[in-house]
């Protein structure tokens, strides 16, 4: 058989490496590695916003002359809400 | 919201079809962004939805959430969550985060496919404005700690004068663990109320009062003296604090020289902020580029300028050529007045200075409004305070 040289088992070790890094589970990794701000939008909004099936809370807000509106009063008709700001 | 071109498309194609679309504003996601800083009540927030109406363009309706934030809390506390609800009120769909074509796809199986799916291009959005008119990037930014987290800000009401200027304020972790770290206070003009810094004026000062359990150093600044006559940068300062009981607030008492160009005034302006020892949840994150980390040793290691030096800077380079474009020569006074590319105008005394093109010297008289040109700065002024160009040449 061929002998191996030296790049070649740098290489085989970079990818038990990996492999090793893809199967180990998470209790087993080293702690400290931080959420992506994203990932954590993502699990507080699965953790707060009304669950699929449930009716949104009857809170209040305001249309764009000041007057106040419910959540309820928009009922009547398929509604999208869409959050957004200047930012 | 890089979504709302998309999201006016689809209300366009299926408001005919019964459907009824609204954004919710909330607090901001990013403040600072675009200069827009958080509103102080809710009349302000409602300029907000007035300002995104006018620069996104928008024909869905806004609703504005309280200065609670009810709304963001009560649906999710997302900053671009999407929701479409049945007639009953009821969550048919909900995603963390907008996005139209899966919108569009989900109202096309609940009302029906349109025939032509409007476009972008045929919603005549407008373009992105300039909303200010005088110089920015001319103060230098801070080179801030990599984590700091927003505090509860009031505002400290003394008669019907609008706060022009906001007062964001951040803290280091390090001070909620120990009582020890750095506070970062930056004094924001509100671009809604279309004010300027007068800097022919004193310079910002502030004023910390603090209870006997805290130390502040220095409990009094003065913002730096800034060369262009009016500019709209934030005055940003670090503050060293030690706190042994996090429940008494601070108080920051600020005095400025604002100046509203269309509306024709300039005036001193006092105002009072409360600083709370709380993260506020709904603060936002600020866009400030990539810090670099703290070290060990708590020293911020240098920050890389993210902006081009303008003339006047404590760090302007002298030897680094600025672009400019003539507005007005006078041959008598021996002075130019020019355009930057931050749209400020700025004049400078010429009296010694070598003006070039690429044929050679040039003399002053030749040059004309409108021309193009390269500046090159000295650090020294002339007896009216006018910066000395050592450089001109012609494009």
């Amino acid at each position: 058989m061929q002998r191996l040289t030296g790049w070649a088992w740098c290489l085989v070790f970079l990818m038990s490496i990996c492999l090793w890094g893809a199967t180990t589970p998470s209790w087993a990794q080293p702690p400290g590695r931080a959420e992506s701000p994203r990932d954590a939008v993502d699990s507080a909004f699965n953790r707060k916003s009304p669950e699929v099936g449930d009716t949104v809370p009857n809170l209040a807000a305001y249309r764009a002359d000041g007057s106040t509106v419910r959540l309820h009063d928009l009922k009547g008709k398929h509604t999208v809400l869409v959050f957004g700001c200047l930012t | 919201m890089r979504n709302v071109p998309s999201l006016e498309a689809i209300n366009q194609d299926y408001a005919p079809k019964g459907v009824q679309f609204y954004y919710i504003y909330k607090a901001l996601a990013h403040p600072q962004t675009n200069g827009y800083v958080a509103p102080v009540n809710l009349a302000e927030r409602l300029m907000h939805v007035q300002e995104a109406q006018k620069t996104l363009g928008t024909k869905i309706a806004w609703l504005c959430d309280s200065m609670a934030n009810d709304l963001k809390h009560g649906l999710g506390d997302a900053p671009n969550s999407e929701f479409i609800l049945d007639p009953d009120g009821r969550v048919l769909i909900k995603r963390s985060w907008s996005k139209p074509a899966e919108l569009r796809a989900d109202l096309e199986k609940l009302v029906g496919p349109v025939e032509r799916p409007t476009t972008i291009a045929s919603l005549n959005l407008p373009a992105k404005q300039t909303r200010s008119n005088v110089a920015t990037g001319v103060v230098e930014k801070l080179d801030l700690p990599a984590q700091l987290r927003p505090l509860v800000v009031e505002t400290v009401e003394s008669g019907n004068e609008p706060f022009y200027v906001k007062l964001r304020a951040e803290a280091e972790p390090a001070i909620s663990r120990s009582g020890e770290g750095r506070l970062y206070l930056g004094f924001h003009l509100d671009p809604l109320y279309h004010v300027h810094w007068n800097n022919l004026a004193a310079p910002l000062k502030f004023e910390i009062k603090a209870s006997s359990a805290a130390t502040v150093v220095p409990n009094v600044g003065e913002a730096p003296k800034v060369i262009v006559e009016a500019d709209s940068d934030p005055r940003e300062f670090l503050i060293a604090v030690n706190l042994q009981d996090r429940s008494q607030p601070l108080e920051v008492t600020v005095q400025y020289f604002a100046c509203h160009d269309e509306e024709g005034w300039c005036k001193p302006v006092t105002q009072t902020y409360r600083i709370l020892w709380q993260t506020d949840p709904d603060g936002g994150t600020v866009r400030r580029g990539r810090n670099p980390r703290d070290s060990e040793s708590g020293e911020a290691r240098p920050q890389r300028p993210n902006r081009r030096p303008m003339p006047g800077d404590q760090s302007a380079q002298p030897n680094r050529p600025i672009p400019a474009r003539i507005v007005s020569v006078d041959l008598e006074a021996q002075t130019i007045k020019v355009l930057l590319p931050n749209r400020s105008e700025v004049e400078y005394n010429v009296a010694s200075t070598r003006l070039m093109d690429a044929d050679g010297s040039l003399e002053l008289k030749q040059l004309q409004e409108n021309d193009r040109v390269m500046l090159g700065v000295s650090n020294d002024k002339d007896s009216e305070g006018r910066i000395i160009l050592r450089r001109l040449m012609k494009r």
